[in-house]
């Protein structure tokens, strides 16, 4: 029985390697940084450098507004699936992901609420 | 000094209510939730009912992409203000906010990216930003 018990740290470091592989495998882009925080049935992940070099470009040369609009439409392809990431890995089901990036900062920001699925029990984390 | 600061949990729940007078104050309506945690240099709230009558007019119409921008440009109005309201409660400069809504569910999350950590009683509460 003990060894179902999944630590936070596990679950943290599967979630930032397969995030990190969509952004390389789909935008061949190398994530910054990928934060975790986990309370109640609420995941909140930020993701650091997200920017690719073409949007890059496009800011550098006074075309912001053309970069806004690249980056929603790479959000509309990437959350969906940072989403299922979080359903596979933590065994839930996600009932709002809401996240949003800014250009300047070169983040995004994601809160997922979910709950556990029936056959799963909150217990099987070692949160 | 360091009595005067407030714990951890004290200033979560301070930012939560004066976030949800923001809202009412606002908009016109109260979310019927607002929870915030500190993590790191960040701070994620979250606001449960935030969506205005007017805004489910329009989805009640079917006029979702007309409420998705509402809620868009109400959410940049008033940004520049809630900026304010954290700046003041948390006493650290508040580099970014990132927001999202829900039209269906009624829920808005909310990321503020905060220059520094902010002080209180008990730093040892607030969780480190793992990664």
């Amino acid at each position: 029985m003990k060894n179902k018990v999944i630590g936070i740290k596990k679950i943290e470091s599967i979630l930032s390697q397969k995030i990190k592989d969509v952004y390389r495998e789909q935008l061949e882009h190398k994530l910054d940084k990928i934060s975790f925080k986990l309370f109640d049935h609420t995941l909140v992940i930020t993701l650091e450098g997200i920017i690719t070099s073409p949007e890059k470009l496009l800011q550098e040369n006074d075309r912001l507004d053309l970069a806004k609009q690249v980056r929603k439409a790479v959000d509309d392809v990437i959350h969906p699936q940072i989403q299922d990431i979080i359903e596979e890995v933590l065994r839930v089901k996600v009932i709002d992901f809401l996240s949003d990036t800014t250009i300047d900062n070169d983040m995004t920001g994601a809160i997922a609420i979910f709950e556990f699925r029936q056959k799963d029990h909150p217990q099987d984390y070692e949160l | 000094m360091a009595d005067k600061l407030l714990t951890c949990g004290q200033l979560e729940r301070k930012l939560s209510q004066r976030i949800q007078a923001f809202y009412r104050q606002h908009l016109g309506h109260q979310p019927s939730k607002v929870t915030c945690q500190l993590f790191g240099s960040k701070l994620a709230i979250i606001l449960e009912d935030s969506i205005t009558s007017a805004e489910q007019i329009l989805v009640d119409e079917g006029k979702n992409e007309l409420a998705k921008k509402v809620r868009s440009n109400l959410d940049d109005a008033i940004q520049p203000e809630l900026k304010e309201l954290i700046k003041g409660i948390t006493q650290v400069e508040v580099i970014d906010i990132l927001s999202d809504a829900t039209l269906d569910t009624g829920r808005t999350g909310i990321i503020v990216v905060l220059s520094q950590t902010p002080q209180v009683r008990n730093p040892e509460s607030i969780p480190k930003v793992k990664s």
